[in-house]
Protein backbone atom coordinates (compact mmCIF):
# COMPACT_ATOMS: atom_id res chain seq x y z
CA UNK A 1 0.00 0.00 0.00
CA UNK A 2 2.62 2.12 1.07
CA UNK A 3 4.77 1.45 -1.71
CA UNK A 4 2.03 1.89 -3.96
CA UNK A 5 1.06 5.53 -2.73
CA UNK A 6 5.20 6.24 -2.94
CA UNK A 7 5.23 5.23 -6.43
CA UNK A 8 2.02 7.11 -7.64
CA UNK A 9 3.43 10.45 -6.07
CA UNK A 10 6.67 9.69 -7.96
CA UNK A 11 4.78 9.31 -11.33
CA UNK A 12 2.88 11.95 -10.77
CA UNK A 13 5.95 14.24 -10.54
CA UNK A 14 7.34 12.96 -13.44
CA UNK A 15 4.73 13.53 -15.53
CA UNK A 16 4.63 16.96 -14.09
CA UNK A 17 7.97 17.67 -15.17
CA UNK A 18 7.73 15.99 -18.23
CA UNK A 19 4.78 17.93 -18.96
CA UNK A 20 7.20 21.07 -18.83
CA UNK A 21 10.50 19.61 -20.65
CA UNK A 22 7.86 18.88 -23.42
CA UNK A 23 6.22 22.53 -22.83
CA UNK A 24 9.97 24.32 -23.26
CA UNK A 25 11.78 21.87 -25.35
CA UNK A 26 8.98 21.21 -28.13
CA UNK A 27 7.99 24.86 -29.05
CA UNK A 28 5.79 25.40 -32.34
CA UNK A 29 8.69 25.74 -34.70
CA UNK A 30 10.69 22.57 -33.38
CA UNK A 31 7.62 20.61 -33.33
CA UNK A 32 6.52 21.13 -36.79
CA UNK A 33 9.89 20.57 -37.72
CA UNK A 34 9.82 17.59 -36.30
CA UNK A 35 6.37 16.68 -37.98
CA UNK A 36 7.37 17.97 -41.51
CA UNK A 37 10.64 16.14 -41.73
CA UNK A 38 9.83 12.60 -40.36
CA UNK A 39 6.77 12.50 -42.22
CA UNK A 40 7.62 13.70 -45.49
CA UNK A 41 10.77 11.62 -45.07
CA UNK A 42 9.01 8.18 -44.64
CA UNK A 43 6.59 8.71 -46.86
CA UNK A 44 9.26 9.57 -49.31
CA UNK A 45 11.06 6.03 -48.82
CA UNK A 46 7.82 3.58 -49.51
CA UNK A 47 7.82 2.28 -53.08
CA UNK A 48 4.46 3.71 -54.88
CA UNK A 49 3.74 6.12 -51.64
CA UNK A 50 2.20 9.26 -51.63
CA UNK A 51 6.02 10.93 -52.10
CA UNK A 52 7.37 7.97 -54.51
CA UNK A 53 11.12 8.03 -54.48
CA UNK A 54 10.60 4.91 -57.11
CA UNK A 55 7.58 3.10 -57.64
CA UNK A 56 6.67 -0.41 -58.23
CA UNK A 57 4.13 -2.81 -59.60
CA UNK A 58 1.06 -2.35 -57.98
CA UNK A 59 0.78 -5.77 -56.55
CA UNK A 60 3.85 -6.93 -53.77
CA UNK A 61 3.81 -10.22 -52.15
CA UNK A 62 4.56 -10.50 -48.55
CA UNK A 63 7.95 -10.96 -49.10
CA UNK A 64 8.77 -7.74 -50.60
CA UNK A 65 6.49 -5.69 -48.55
CA UNK A 66 8.58 -6.80 -45.76
CA UNK A 67 11.84 -5.79 -47.30
CA UNK A 68 10.30 -2.88 -48.45
CA UNK A 69 9.37 -1.78 -44.93
CA UNK A 70 12.83 -2.54 -43.82
CA UNK A 71 13.88 -0.72 -46.68
CA UNK A 72 12.05 2.64 -45.85
CA UNK A 73 12.63 2.77 -42.55
CA UNK A 74 16.57 2.19 -43.37
CA UNK A 75 16.25 4.93 -45.22
CA UNK A 76 14.11 7.54 -43.68
CA UNK A 77 15.84 6.61 -39.83
CA UNK A 78 18.66 9.17 -41.33
CA UNK A 79 16.09 12.13 -40.35
CA UNK A 80 15.61 10.72 -37.17
CA UNK A 81 18.79 10.31 -36.35
CA UNK A 82 19.83 13.96 -37.09
CA UNK A 83 16.71 15.01 -35.51
CA UNK A 84 17.45 13.13 -31.97
CA UNK A 85 20.50 14.54 -32.14
CA UNK A 86 19.81 18.13 -32.14
CA UNK A 87 17.06 17.85 -29.44
CA UNK A 88 19.15 15.98 -27.56
CA UNK A 89 21.66 18.10 -27.23
CA UNK A 90 19.66 21.38 -27.25
CA UNK A 91 18.23 19.61 -24.18
CA UNK A 92 20.97 19.21 -22.01
CA UNK A 93 23.93 21.03 -23.43
CA UNK A 94 21.52 23.80 -24.32
CA UNK A 95 19.90 23.79 -20.90
CA UNK A 96 22.73 23.94 -18.97
CA UNK A 97 24.60 26.66 -21.07
CA UNK A 98 21.08 28.77 -20.64
CA UNK A 99 20.51 28.01 -17.24
CA UNK A 100 17.27 25.85 -17.25
CA UNK A 101 18.57 22.89 -15.35
CA UNK A 102 19.96 24.90 -12.37
CA UNK A 103 16.54 26.38 -12.18
CA UNK A 104 15.13 23.42 -12.23
CA UNK A 105 17.14 21.89 -9.70
CA UNK A 106 15.92 24.67 -7.69
CA UNK A 107 12.36 22.96 -7.78
CA UNK A 108 12.29 19.80 -5.36
CA UNK A 109 13.00 17.86 -8.82
CA UNK A 110 15.55 14.61 -7.70
CA UNK A 111 18.47 14.49 -10.63
CA UNK A 112 16.90 11.36 -11.58
CA UNK A 113 13.45 12.27 -12.15
CA UNK A 114 15.05 14.85 -14.18
CA UNK A 115 17.07 12.61 -15.95
CA UNK A 116 14.23 10.30 -16.97
CA UNK A 117 11.89 12.87 -17.69
CA UNK A 118 14.28 14.50 -20.61
CA UNK A 119 15.04 11.14 -21.90
CA UNK A 120 10.99 10.80 -22.59
CA UNK A 121 10.31 14.50 -23.23
CA UNK A 122 13.20 14.09 -25.79
CA UNK A 123 12.54 10.81 -27.09
CA UNK A 124 8.63 10.63 -27.34
CA UNK A 125 7.21 12.81 -30.19
CA UNK A 126 9.76 11.52 -32.33
CA UNK A 127 9.42 8.28 -31.62
CA UNK A 128 5.84 8.29 -32.07
CA UNK A 129 6.07 10.65 -34.96
CA UNK A 130 8.59 7.92 -36.84
CA UNK A 131 7.39 4.49 -35.61
CA UNK A 132 3.52 6.10 -36.35
CA UNK A 133 4.32 7.09 -39.93
CA UNK A 134 5.92 4.12 -41.00
CA UNK A 135 2.47 1.75 -39.56
CA UNK A 136 0.59 4.42 -41.18
CA UNK A 137 2.55 4.16 -44.23
CA UNK A 138 2.18 0.14 -44.32
CA UNK A 139 -1.58 -0.12 -43.59
CA UNK A 140 -2.04 2.81 -46.43
CA UNK A 141 0.47 1.21 -49.08
CA UNK A 142 0.01 -2.42 -48.84
CA UNK A 143 -3.69 -2.33 -47.73
CA UNK A 144 -2.30 -5.34 -45.08
CA UNK A 145 -1.70 -5.04 -40.98
CA UNK A 146 0.81 -7.62 -40.22
CA UNK A 147 0.96 -7.61 -36.12
CA UNK A 148 4.59 -8.50 -35.83
CA UNK A 149 5.88 -6.22 -38.00
CA UNK A 150 4.31 -3.56 -36.01
CA UNK A 151 5.71 -5.05 -33.15
CA UNK A 152 8.91 -4.65 -34.73
CA UNK A 153 8.97 -1.39 -36.02
CA UNK A 154 7.99 -0.42 -31.97
CA UNK A 155 10.60 -2.23 -31.02
CA UNK A 156 13.54 -1.18 -33.72
CA UNK A 157 12.67 2.44 -33.21
CA UNK A 158 12.75 2.50 -29.58
CA UNK A 159 16.12 1.37 -29.82
CA UNK A 160 17.10 3.55 -32.09
CA UNK A 161 15.93 6.29 -30.20
CA UNK A 162 17.53 4.98 -26.98
CA UNK A 163 20.65 4.65 -29.04
CA UNK A 164 21.07 7.89 -30.27
CA UNK A 165 19.70 9.84 -26.90
CA UNK A 166 22.00 8.04 -25.20
CA UNK A 167 25.51 9.10 -27.32
CA UNK A 168 23.75 12.82 -27.64
CA UNK A 169 23.44 13.03 -23.82
CA UNK A 170 26.70 11.98 -22.74
CA UNK A 171 28.57 13.71 -25.52
CA UNK A 172 26.69 16.90 -24.24
CA UNK A 173 26.95 16.21 -20.15
CA UNK A 174 30.70 15.84 -20.59
CA UNK A 175 31.20 18.92 -23.33
CA UNK A 176 28.26 21.11 -22.47
CA UNK A 177 28.77 23.22 -24.95
CA UNK A 178 25.94 23.02 -28.13
CA UNK A 179 28.20 23.39 -31.18
CA UNK A 180 31.04 20.58 -29.72
CA UNK A 181 28.48 18.23 -28.53
CA UNK A 182 26.59 17.90 -31.71
CA UNK A 183 29.89 17.26 -33.58
CA UNK A 184 30.79 14.71 -31.59
CA UNK A 185 27.59 13.18 -31.37
CA UNK A 186 27.48 12.63 -34.74
CA UNK A 187 30.74 12.12 -35.29
CA UNK A 188 30.40 9.28 -33.08
CA UNK A 189 27.08 7.91 -34.94
CA UNK A 190 28.38 8.41 -38.00
CA UNK A 191 31.90 6.67 -38.05
CA UNK A 192 30.73 3.08 -38.29
CA UNK A 193 29.55 4.48 -41.81
CA UNK A 194 33.31 5.09 -43.26
CA UNK A 195 34.10 2.63 -45.65
CA UNK A 196 37.66 2.38 -44.70
CA UNK A 197 36.69 0.48 -40.87
CA UNK A 198 36.21 -2.64 -40.46
CA UNK A 199 32.45 -4.69 -41.44
CA UNK A 200 32.11 -5.18 -37.92
CA UNK A 201 31.96 -1.65 -37.30
CA UNK A 202 28.07 -1.39 -39.43
CA UNK A 203 26.74 -3.50 -36.21
CA UNK A 204 26.96 -0.08 -34.63
CA UNK A 205 24.70 1.98 -37.57
CA UNK A 206 21.13 2.07 -36.31
CA UNK A 207 19.62 1.89 -39.61
CA UNK A 208 21.70 -1.46 -40.40
CA UNK A 209 19.26 -3.00 -37.78
CA UNK A 210 16.34 -1.94 -39.37
CA UNK A 211 17.26 -3.54 -42.44
CA UNK A 212 18.91 -6.72 -40.69
CA UNK A 213 15.89 -7.70 -38.63
CA UNK A 214 13.54 -7.70 -41.58
CA UNK A 215 15.49 -9.05 -43.95
CA UNK A 216 15.60 -12.27 -40.99
CA UNK A 217 11.92 -11.58 -40.76
CA UNK A 218 11.34 -12.03 -44.24
CA UNK A 219 13.51 -15.34 -44.83
CA UNK A 220 12.54 -16.49 -41.77
CA UNK A 221 8.75 -16.92 -43.58
CA UNK A 222 9.20 -17.52 -46.85
CA UNK A 223 12.53 -19.02 -47.64
CA UNK A 224 13.52 -22.91 -47.33
CA UNK A 225 17.43 -22.22 -47.06
CA UNK A 226 18.28 -22.70 -43.58
CA UNK A 227 21.79 -21.66 -44.12
CA UNK A 228 21.07 -17.94 -45.16
CA UNK A 229 18.28 -17.65 -42.25
CA UNK A 230 20.94 -18.58 -39.36
CA UNK A 231 23.49 -16.29 -41.06
CA UNK A 232 20.11 -13.58 -41.19
CA UNK A 233 19.66 -13.99 -37.75
CA UNK A 234 22.85 -13.75 -36.03
CA UNK A 235 22.99 -10.61 -38.09
CA UNK A 236 20.10 -9.32 -36.88
CA UNK A 237 20.61 -10.52 -33.63
CA UNK A 238 23.93 -8.50 -33.58
CA UNK A 239 22.95 -5.55 -34.79
CA UNK A 240 20.23 -5.16 -31.78
CA UNK A 241 22.66 -6.00 -29.14
CA UNK A 242 25.33 -4.02 -30.25
CA UNK A 243 22.92 -1.26 -30.54
CA UNK A 244 21.40 -2.58 -26.92
CA UNK A 245 24.38 -2.98 -25.25
CA UNK A 246 25.98 0.90 -26.59
CA UNK A 247 22.78 2.38 -25.39
CA UNK A 248 22.77 0.49 -22.02
CA UNK A 249 26.45 1.77 -21.02
CA UNK A 250 25.88 5.12 -22.10
CA UNK A 251 23.07 5.58 -20.39
CA UNK A 252 24.08 4.27 -17.13
CA UNK A 253 27.63 6.45 -17.47
CA UNK A 254 25.99 9.65 -18.53
CA UNK A 255 23.00 8.83 -15.33
CA UNK A 256 26.06 8.50 -12.94
CA UNK A 257 28.15 11.40 -14.65
CA UNK A 258 24.88 13.69 -14.50
CA UNK A 259 24.27 12.89 -10.65
CA UNK A 260 27.35 13.77 -9.62
CA UNK A 261 28.38 16.71 -11.95
CA UNK A 262 28.55 20.50 -10.45
CA UNK A 263 25.64 22.42 -12.00
CA UNK A 264 27.31 25.70 -11.75
CA UNK B 1 17.63 26.71 15.69
CA UNK B 2 19.65 27.90 12.81
CA UNK B 3 17.88 27.42 9.06
CA UNK B 4 21.15 27.24 7.59
CA UNK B 5 24.09 25.72 9.05
CA UNK B 6 27.65 25.32 7.51
CA UNK B 7 30.84 24.07 8.74
CA UNK B 8 34.20 23.59 7.53
CA UNK B 9 33.10 24.10 3.88
CA UNK B 10 35.81 23.80 0.86
CA UNK B 11 35.12 23.81 -2.95
CA UNK B 12 37.02 24.83 -5.67
CA UNK B 13 36.65 24.46 -9.54
CA UNK B 14 39.95 23.71 -10.79
CA UNK B 15 42.48 25.77 -9.82
CA UNK B 16 40.11 28.46 -8.34
CA UNK B 17 39.28 27.83 -4.63
CA UNK B 18 35.94 29.51 -4.48
CA UNK B 19 35.19 28.39 -0.55
CA UNK B 20 38.22 28.02 1.84
CA UNK B 21 37.02 26.40 5.72
CA UNK B 22 33.69 28.36 5.69
CA UNK B 23 32.03 28.29 8.89
CA UNK B 24 28.72 30.49 9.34
CA UNK B 25 25.21 30.11 10.44
CA UNK B 26 22.19 31.59 10.10
CA UNK B 27 19.03 32.18 12.59
CA UNK B 28 15.54 32.09 11.80
CA UNK B 29 14.63 35.87 10.60
CA UNK B 30 15.82 37.87 7.96
CA UNK B 31 19.64 37.72 7.05
CA UNK B 32 22.14 38.96 4.74
CA UNK B 33 25.53 37.15 3.56
CA UNK B 34 27.65 39.94 2.04
CA UNK B 35 30.97 40.04 0.63
CA UNK B 36 33.08 41.38 -2.83
CA UNK B 37 32.52 39.67 -6.39
CA UNK B 38 34.23 36.71 -6.13
CA UNK B 39 34.02 36.29 -2.61
CA UNK B 40 32.61 32.57 -3.07
CA UNK B 41 28.57 33.51 -2.72
CA UNK B 42 26.85 32.22 -5.09
CA UNK B 43 29.46 28.47 -4.92
CA UNK B 44 27.67 28.86 -1.35
CA UNK B 45 24.12 29.52 -2.31
CA UNK B 46 24.43 26.64 -5.00
CA UNK B 47 25.65 24.16 -2.02
CA UNK B 48 22.61 25.03 -0.20
CA UNK B 49 20.43 23.77 -3.15
CA UNK B 50 22.65 20.78 -3.86
CA UNK B 51 23.78 22.05 -7.26
CA UNK B 52 26.93 21.58 -6.56
CA UNK B 53 28.70 19.49 -4.03
CA UNK B 54 31.54 20.56 -1.81
CA UNK B 55 34.76 19.41 -1.72
CA UNK B 56 35.06 18.96 2.47
CA UNK B 57 32.67 19.96 5.37
CA UNK B 58 29.08 20.44 6.47
CA UNK B 59 25.99 22.19 5.10
CA UNK B 60 22.59 21.99 6.74
CA UNK B 61 19.67 23.76 5.52
CA UNK B 62 16.46 23.16 7.93
CA UNK B 63 18.07 20.26 9.44
CA UNK B 64 18.49 18.62 6.11
CA UNK B 65 21.83 17.52 4.08
CA UNK B 66 22.73 19.78 1.46
CA UNK B 67 23.57 16.80 -1.08
CA UNK B 68 22.06 14.03 0.78
CA UNK B 69 18.25 15.39 0.83
CA UNK B 70 18.45 18.42 -1.56
CA UNK B 71 15.17 17.11 -2.64
CA UNK B 72 13.56 17.51 0.76
CA UNK B 73 15.29 20.88 1.61
CA UNK B 74 13.51 22.00 -1.99
CA UNK B 75 10.52 20.93 -1.40
CA UNK B 76 10.96 23.20 1.88
CA UNK B 77 12.64 26.33 0.06
CA UNK B 78 11.77 28.73 -2.10
CA UNK B 79 15.27 30.03 -4.60
CA UNK B 80 16.01 33.01 -6.50
CA UNK B 81 19.15 32.72 -8.44
CA UNK B 82 21.11 35.65 -9.69
CA UNK B 83 20.92 34.43 -13.50
CA UNK B 84 17.29 32.24 -13.78
CA UNK B 85 16.30 31.18 -16.90
CA UNK B 86 12.93 31.40 -17.89
CA UNK B 87 11.08 29.54 -21.21
CA UNK B 88 10.34 32.47 -23.27
CA UNK B 89 7.29 31.35 -24.95
CA UNK B 90 4.90 30.66 -22.21
CA UNK B 91 3.18 33.02 -20.34
CA UNK B 92 3.77 34.25 -16.79
CA UNK B 93 0.92 32.17 -15.53
CA UNK B 94 1.25 29.00 -17.65
CA UNK B 95 4.85 29.36 -16.58
CA UNK B 96 3.50 29.56 -12.43
CA UNK B 97 1.12 27.16 -13.16
CA UNK B 98 3.93 24.68 -13.99
CA UNK B 99 6.17 25.54 -11.48
CA UNK B 100 2.76 25.18 -8.89
CA UNK B 101 2.17 21.73 -10.33
CA UNK B 102 5.61 20.63 -9.12
CA UNK B 103 6.37 22.48 -6.16
CA UNK B 104 2.80 22.08 -4.51
CA UNK B 105 0.70 24.55 -3.39
CA UNK B 106 -2.56 26.91 -4.33
CA UNK B 107 -3.38 28.11 -7.68
CA UNK B 108 -5.19 31.00 -5.58
CA UNK B 109 -1.98 32.04 -5.26
CA UNK B 110 -0.66 32.91 -7.89
CA UNK B 111 -2.60 36.32 -8.34
CA UNK B 112 -2.14 37.15 -4.99
CA UNK B 113 1.70 36.64 -4.89
CA UNK B 114 1.45 38.83 -8.38
CA UNK B 115 -0.64 41.61 -6.85
CA UNK B 116 1.77 41.90 -4.03
CA UNK B 117 5.06 41.82 -6.47
CA UNK B 118 3.45 44.03 -9.02
CA UNK B 119 3.39 41.46 -11.86
CA UNK B 120 -0.53 41.29 -11.87
CA UNK B 121 -0.17 42.96 -15.44
CA UNK B 122 1.83 40.40 -16.67
CA UNK B 123 0.19 37.50 -15.97
CA UNK B 124 -0.72 36.59 -19.76
CA UNK B 125 2.45 38.25 -21.16
CA UNK B 126 5.15 35.55 -22.75
CA UNK B 127 7.78 35.86 -20.67
CA UNK B 128 10.23 36.70 -23.48
CA UNK B 129 8.62 40.01 -23.29
CA UNK B 130 9.46 40.95 -19.92
CA UNK B 131 12.11 43.31 -18.61
CA UNK B 132 15.38 42.65 -17.06
CA UNK B 133 13.68 43.60 -13.90
CA UNK B 134 10.45 41.92 -14.47
CA UNK B 135 11.94 38.77 -15.01
CA UNK B 136 13.58 39.06 -11.45
CA UNK B 137 9.86 39.01 -10.15
CA UNK B 138 9.54 36.36 -11.94
CA UNK B 139 11.62 34.24 -10.16
CA UNK B 140 11.32 35.92 -6.64
CA UNK B 141 7.12 34.20 -7.60
CA UNK B 142 8.79 31.09 -8.17
CA UNK B 143 10.58 31.22 -5.19
CA UNK B 144 7.56 32.33 -3.63
CA UNK B 145 4.55 29.67 -4.32
CA UNK B 146 4.16 26.84 -2.32
CA UNK B 147 4.76 28.10 1.07
CA UNK B 148 8.40 28.25 1.74
CA UNK B 149 10.00 28.15 4.82
CA UNK B 150 13.37 29.58 3.80
CA UNK B 151 13.57 31.85 0.76
CA UNK B 152 17.02 32.21 -0.64
CA UNK B 153 17.33 35.30 -2.82
CA UNK B 154 20.72 35.77 -4.44
CA UNK B 155 21.35 39.43 -5.57
CA UNK B 156 17.17 40.20 -5.48
CA UNK B 157 17.12 43.82 -6.11
CA UNK B 158 19.56 43.93 -9.31
CA UNK B 159 18.10 44.93 -12.43
CA UNK B 160 15.27 46.72 -10.22
CA UNK B 161 14.50 50.62 -10.36
CA UNK B 162 14.42 52.40 -7.02
CA UNK B 163 10.26 51.99 -6.56
CA UNK B 164 10.65 48.04 -7.22
CA UNK B 165 13.70 48.27 -4.65
CA UNK B 166 11.60 49.91 -2.13
CA UNK B 167 8.59 47.45 -2.95
CA UNK B 168 10.68 44.57 -3.17
CA UNK B 169 12.44 45.35 0.58
CA UNK B 170 9.14 46.20 1.82
CA UNK B 171 7.35 42.73 0.81
CA UNK B 172 10.18 40.81 2.37
CA UNK B 173 9.70 42.13 5.77
CA UNK B 174 6.07 41.47 5.34
CA UNK B 175 6.32 38.22 4.21
CA UNK B 176 8.90 37.44 6.66
CA UNK B 177 6.62 39.11 9.57
CA UNK B 178 3.25 37.52 8.39
CA UNK B 179 4.10 34.37 7.50
CA UNK B 180 6.96 33.21 9.54
CA UNK B 181 9.36 32.81 6.83
CA UNK B 182 13.11 33.16 6.61
CA UNK B 183 15.27 34.98 4.27
CA UNK B 184 18.63 34.36 3.18
CA UNK B 185 19.77 37.51 0.87
CA UNK B 186 22.91 37.81 -0.75
CA UNK B 187 23.58 41.38 -1.99
CA UNK B 188 26.00 43.62 -2.77
CA UNK B 189 23.63 46.73 -1.58
CA UNK B 190 24.38 46.93 1.53
CA UNK B 191 22.09 50.05 2.76
CA UNK B 192 19.41 47.94 1.70
CA UNK B 193 20.55 44.79 3.63
CA UNK B 194 21.00 46.43 6.92
CA UNK B 195 17.28 47.99 6.33
CA UNK B 196 15.35 44.81 6.63
CA UNK B 197 18.40 42.22 7.87
CA UNK B 198 18.55 41.31 11.43
CA UNK B 199 21.74 39.00 11.34
CA UNK B 200 24.91 39.41 8.83
CA UNK B 201 26.99 37.17 7.87
CA UNK B 202 30.48 39.02 5.86
CA UNK B 203 32.70 37.01 3.36
CA UNK B 204 35.59 37.11 2.17
CA UNK B 205 38.10 34.93 -0.14
CA UNK B 206 35.75 32.04 0.82
CA UNK B 207 35.50 32.24 4.53
CA UNK B 208 33.39 33.83 6.70
CA UNK B 209 35.15 36.95 8.45
CA UNK B 210 32.62 37.82 10.74
CA UNK B 211 28.61 37.19 11.87
CA UNK B 212 26.38 38.46 14.03
CA UNK B 213 22.96 40.31 14.52
CA UNK B 214 23.84 43.95 13.29
CA UNK B 215 24.11 45.37 16.31
CA UNK B 216 26.57 43.19 17.43
CA UNK B 217 28.67 44.21 14.05
CA UNK B 218 27.87 47.70 14.77
CA UNK B 219 29.20 47.00 18.08
CA UNK B 220 32.09 45.76 16.72
CA UNK B 221 33.21 47.89 13.50
CA UNK B 222 30.76 50.48 13.24
CA UNK B 223 31.98 54.13 14.08
CA UNK B 224 30.64 55.87 17.11
CA UNK B 225 28.14 57.71 15.04
CA UNK B 226 24.49 57.11 14.73
CA UNK B 227 22.16 58.89 12.41
CA UNK B 228 18.59 58.56 13.80
CA UNK B 229 15.44 60.08 10.95
CA UNK B 230 12.60 60.89 13.04
CA UNK B 231 9.25 62.89 13.17
CA UNK B 232 10.40 64.82 16.52
CA UNK B 233 13.95 65.28 16.16
CA UNK B 234 14.37 68.50 18.68
CA UNK B 235 12.34 66.42 21.50
CA UNK B 236 14.37 63.49 20.53
CA UNK B 237 17.74 65.56 21.09
CA UNK B 238 16.24 66.67 24.49
CA UNK B 239 15.56 63.41 25.55
CA UNK B 240 19.00 61.85 24.74
CA UNK B 241 20.47 64.37 26.64
CA UNK B 242 18.24 63.91 29.25
CA UNK B 243 18.58 60.13 29.35
CA UNK B 244 22.35 60.44 29.03
CA UNK B 245 21.86 57.65 26.39
CA UNK B 246 24.34 59.48 24.16
CA UNK B 247 26.20 62.60 22.92
CA UNK B 248 23.80 65.44 20.53
CA UNK B 249 26.73 66.43 17.58
CA UNK B 250 23.80 68.11 15.81
CA UNK B 251 20.12 68.33 14.14
CA UNK B 252 19.60 68.68 10.42
CA UNK B 253 16.06 68.56 9.44
CA UNK B 254 14.51 65.74 10.45
CA UNK B 255 17.75 63.53 11.60
CA UNK B 256 19.78 63.63 14.44
CA UNK B 257 23.27 62.76 14.84
CA UNK B 258 24.46 60.95 17.92
CA UNK B 259 27.93 59.58 18.99
CA UNK B 260 29.08 58.11 22.56
CA UNK B 261 26.57 55.66 22.38
CA UNK B 262 25.86 51.81 23.05
CA UNK B 263 23.36 50.35 19.66
CA UNK B 264 21.78 48.04 21.91
CA UNK B 265 21.35 50.80 24.77
CA UNK B 266 20.07 52.77 22.47
CA UNK B 267 17.52 50.69 20.55
CA UNK B 268 16.28 50.37 23.92
CA UNK B 269 15.77 53.80 24.44
CA UNK B 270 13.86 54.77 21.05
CA UNK B 271 11.66 51.52 21.80
CA UNK B 272 10.64 53.25 24.86
CA UNK B 273 9.68 56.31 23.40
CA UNK B 274 7.99 54.73 20.32
CA UNK B 275 4.81 55.80 21.20
CA UNK B 276 5.57 59.57 21.47
CA UNK B 277 8.13 60.00 18.83
CA UNK B 278 8.10 58.43 15.28
CA UNK B 279 11.45 56.70 13.94
CA UNK B 280 11.77 56.25 10.52
CA UNK B 281 15.54 54.85 10.38
CA UNK B 282 18.58 54.47 13.16
CA UNK B 283 21.90 53.16 11.71
CA UNK B 284 25.54 54.03 11.98
CA UNK B 285 26.91 56.65 9.89
CA UNK B 286 28.95 54.83 6.86
CA UNK B 287 26.44 51.46 8.18
CA UNK B 288 26.95 48.51 6.89
CA UNK B 289 29.73 49.31 4.38
CA UNK B 290 31.51 50.62 7.37
CA UNK B 291 31.24 47.29 9.19
CA UNK B 292 32.56 45.64 5.78
CA UNK B 293 35.31 47.72 5.09
CA UNK B 294 37.08 47.22 8.88
CA UNK B 295 36.28 44.18 8.45
CA UNK B 296 38.07 43.28 5.87
CA UNK B 297 40.92 45.42 6.91
CA UNK B 298 41.02 43.80 10.23
CA UNK B 299 41.59 40.17 8.57
CA UNK B 300 44.28 41.72 6.48
CA UNK B 301 46.53 43.40 8.40
CA UNK B 302 46.02 39.72 10.00
CA UNK B 303 47.26 38.07 6.96
CA UNK B 304 49.42 40.57 6.34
Amino acid sequence: MYLGRRLKIYLRELANIILLEINIMWNRPILYFNFLLLILLTLACYPSGPLPCYSLSPKLDPWDMLFYIGLALHKSSVGLTALLVVVSVLSWAGSIRRGWVKNILTLPVGRRTLFIAKMISVSLIPYLTFSLTHIFAQVYLFHYIYVPSLLLIMFLVALHVLYVFSISTLTSLLIKDIVGSLLLSLAILMLPSWEELPPEFSHFKPEECYLSTFKFISLYMYSHNRKRIYLAFIKSISDILALLIVSIIASIFAYFYFKKMDID
Amino acid sequence: MYVVEVEDLYKSFGSIKALRGLNAVFPKGICGLIGPNGSGKTTFIHILMGLVRPDRGKAFVLGFDCWRDSVEIRRRIGVLLEDMYFPGHLTVREYIEHIIRIKGGDRGDILKIAEDIGLERYLNRKIHTLSAGMFKMLGLMQALVGEPELVILDEPSANLDPLKRRNLLEYIMKVGRERDVSFLISSHVLPELEEICEWIVLIYEGRAVDQGSLGDLYAKYGTNEYEVVSDKPRLLAKLIKEYGVGEVLYIHGNRVNVSNTCYKEFTEFLYKFSKDIKIFSFKPVGGLENVFRQAIKNISKRAG
